[in-house]
């Protein structure tokens, strides 16, 4: 057993901390917020081509596609770096669908996409939700015919994040509505640009945006299939065993600005670092953040000796996202009358950011598979109760 | 980082799971605890002949010098089989005392037979109004001729109505806290077992008057404190390993009625609130797990842990209670009978996150260690 860092992995630690310190901005962990991504805008280009360059989005990846052929714990460890310092990367493309192609894909599309993914230079968006098809996503209805040298798709999409930015669709479609729902189902990459795409969007309680995306009458090249037709469900769930991870580094971020703050403010005239309850409340958050980082690190662990996550992942992305609940829940209470001010107030303490997290948090328990499908995925697999 | 267990530490977990599982069932712990000394001798000396209760003592004490890991690894199947006995008192506190302590003539007099499993020693260091603390040091302490007249009771003192000798904490009219070694059948000590809610035989110690001869003292005058406080970190991670091992199984218990009690024609485990609750056990159990190897692995490697101690012991309470009360929830009625067994892990929840301080306890002692 051995819970410290190896010296090449402090070594690279050191490496991308030094690039974020002098790279990232308040700018740009602005601009990150609006568009729920470090892609699209100029200052997430300016910041994560030079990060990209020295292999550090896929530091995983074969180096023949732009990787180090690291082990997975470099990847979590550099993630975490940047989550550290409020830069959350979670790429549609090099972080979800690319691995799938590394998988599962043709030669030609590993070619196509791989270098550019893990370049940083394009950008993926995931397609999956549907209005019908939520946590059931096997239910999905997008209809793409098979018509000889192409696919034609019609349907819709909803919470497709970063549509607005990306260049590529990660689209799953029904390829053959005759079969048991999750036997009928394949997966596209898709020019977002391609005629009769339509991308709305929607304004999330928490300042981001997401989208609507209609498909009307757009003409899929078959080159753009992933793997074998109709085995979509197969490559989403195996996609989800290796890559369902949930970052905790900002909430480590936040609570350490929180603690700073606890340790200057006065509550009711008082010491807020005094106060019994503030000291009992800012412990429970630290003990709960130790979770979280163990969770988290519980995977990579597991990854770089060949065993697949299974619940274990579900389990990281559950504790996290209600860890971040809890955070923002305490830090609001701490704040007392000030956590009710945004960001551009005056008067307004840790820069609006309790506030922010707060609305923020709300949909961490939801997307991504919400907290109940995580209990059903553990209960499931961790301990083999039944499905029904 | 690397999370799994080496080869050694995983034949001792082998081993001590295969011996607690043929050697003590929830039936037979039952009995022993409604013995007189409420615990089984056979298994402790069963447990000493494999060489167990020497696992902290230095090699050179007859021990085999391992370090907080391995003992985790022990303790958490302790733990899962529900063992009474003075395992924790003398193998895992006491041993820790006397090594913090550093001093080789206690050691030498008392770390032997502790290995064996012959001498057994246990703790007295709360007192009436406050718990593991050092304002609750329990006696007086006053010098007397050669040596020192101590006066005072000490509260929740485990086993020591069987301790061959107690190690007390006593504090001087000008408040510097020492330790001193009593022999259990001192005159003038007075030993009551007080009732418990999981009959793990804590006691009240009363010392009127007696007098300690010059060498009685363990470690320097003044030091006590200090000793008793690194000490009690470090007992906590070994009892949080215990607790993990506890909510194991009882987890196991109720996840195990889950898949064959049937109710509206299926199995209980098929109800999604049914396996929400199964989860959400599993998730305390995990993290408590992970939590625990490694506060062990960061004791193991002499590194200054105060957080993680803390941490350890305050989620491994909190975890450990809610995980049983939802193993009761899952279980229903049936976990209610004492038959069945799991009021056994119940009881050693409460008890254990009593001992050395539950969650409350240790966030205090996290906000002092985070600069609050």
């Amino acid at each position: 057993m051995d819970f410290g860092l190896s010296k090449e992995e402090q070594q690279i630690v050191a490496e991308v901390s030094a690039y974020v310190e002098l790279e990232a901005s308040d700018e740009l962990r602005q601009e990150l917020a609006a568009n729920e991504t470090c892609y699209g805008g100029p200052l997430s280009r300016a910041f994560i081509k030079p990060f990209a360059s020295n292999g550090w989005l896929v530091p995983n990846w074969p180096r023949q596609y732009g990787g180090l052929e690291s082990s997975e714990m470099v990847s979590y460890l550099i993630r975490d770096v940047l989550a550290q310092a409020d830069i959350v990367i979670a790429f549609a493309g090099a972080h979800m669908g690319g691995p799938m192609i590394l998988r599962d894909g043709s030669d030609a599309m590993k070619q196509k996409f791989l270098p550019g993914l893990a370049r940083g230079e394009i950008e993926f968006c995931l397609g999956y939700t549907e209005p019908s098809a939520g946590s059931d996503l096997m239910g999905l209805r997008m209809r793409a015919e098979d018509k000889g040298d192409h696919f034609l798709v019609n349907g819709q999409k909803v919470f497709n994040t970063h549509a607005h930015v990306a260049d590529y669709h990660w689209l799953a479609v029904r390829t053959d509505p005759t079969v048991p729902k999750h036997k009928g189902i394949s997966i596209l990459v898709v020019d977002l640009d391609s005629p009769g795409i339509t991308v709305r969007p929607l304004r999330t309680m928490a300042g981001s945006r997401t989208n609507e995306v209609f498909y009307d009458d757009v003409r899929v090249p078959k080159d753009r299939l992933l793997g074998e037709m109709n085995m979509g469900f197969r490559y989403i769930m195996g996609a989800l065993d290796y890559e369902r991870m949930f970052l905790y580094g900002q909430y480590e971020n936040f609570f350490a600005e929180l603690l700073a703050y606890v340790k200057t403010a006065t509550v009711d005239g008082k010491p807020a670092s005094q106060d019994p309850l503030i000291r009992q409340r800012m412990a429970q958050m630290r003990m709960e953040l130790e979770a979280c980082r163990l969770l988290y690190y519980q995977l990579a662990c597991m990854l770089d000796k060949h065993t697949i996550p299974s619940y274990q992942s579900s389990m990281e992305k559950l504790f996290v996202t209600e860890y971040a609940q809890r955070l923002a829940d305490a830090a609001l209470e701490i704040l007392g009358q000030f956590g009710q001010l945004t960001e551009n107030s005056s008067e307004v303490r840790l820069r609006g950011k309790a506030e922010q997290l707060y609305r923020k948090a709300v949909v961490e328990t939801i997307y991504g598979g919400s907290s109940e499908i995580q209990r059903n995925i553990i209960a499931q697999r961790g301990l083999s109760l039944p499905r029904n | 980082m690397d999370l799994d267990l080496n080869p050694e530490q995983n034949m001792l977990r082998e081993a001590s799971r295969d011996f607690f599982g043929r050697r003590c069932d929830l039936h037979a712990v039952s009995k022993w605890l409604a013995t007189d000394v409420g615990y089984s001798f056979d298994v402790w000396h069963e447990m000493a002949e494999l060489g167990w209760q020497g696992v902290l003592v230095p090699e050179e004490f007859g021990g085999s010098g391992l370090s907080m890991l391995e003992m985790a690894v022990l303790a958490m199947e302790i733990g899962a089989a529900a063992l009474p006995g003075p395992f924790f008192a003398s193998s895992i506190f006491s041993t820790l005392l006397l090594a913090e302590a550093a001093d080789e003539r206690w050691q030498s007099a008392l770390l032997p037979g502790m290995a064996t499993g012959e001498r057994v020693v246990s703790v007295a260091c709360c007192g009436d109004t406050h718990h593991f603390q050092a304002a609750g040091v329990p006696f007086i302490e006053r010098p007397s001729g050669d040596g020192w007249i101590l006066d005072g009771r000490a509260l929740f003192v485990p086993y020591a109505h069987i301790a061959d000798n107690l190690i007390v904490a006593a504090r001087t009219e000008e408040h510097t806290i020492s330790l001193f070694v009593v022999n259990g059948k001192q005159n003038g000590l007075e030993v009551e077992v007080l009732e418990t809610i999981a009959s793990d035989r804590l006691c009240a110690v009363r010392l009127e008057g007696v007098y300690l001869s010059g060498d009685s003292m363990l470690g320097r005058p003044g030091e006590g404190w200090t000793i008793l406080e690194t000490a009690m970190k470090k007992a906590a991670v070994a009892k949080s390993a215990e607790m993990v091992g506890g909510g194991r199984a009882a987890m196991a218990m109720a996840v195990e009625h889950a898949r064959n009690r049937e109710q509206f024609g299926r199995p209980i485990g098929s109800f999604q609130a049914v396996q929400h609750h199964c989860a959400n056990m599993l998730t305390y159990l995990e993290s408590a797990t992970l939590i625990t190897w490694k506060a062990a692995w960061l004791v193991a490697e002499g590194r200054d842990c105060d957080q993680e101690m803390a941490i350890c012991k305050g989620w491994v309470s909190d975890a450990y209670r809610k995980l049983v009360a939802l193993a009761h929830q899952v279980m229903g009625g049936v976990g209610f009978i004492e038959e069945t067994g799991l009021h056994l892990y119940f009881r050693h929840a409460k008890a254990s996150e009593l001992m050395l301080g539950g969650a409350t306890h240790h966030r205090e002692k996290l906000a002092q260690a985070m600069g609050l």
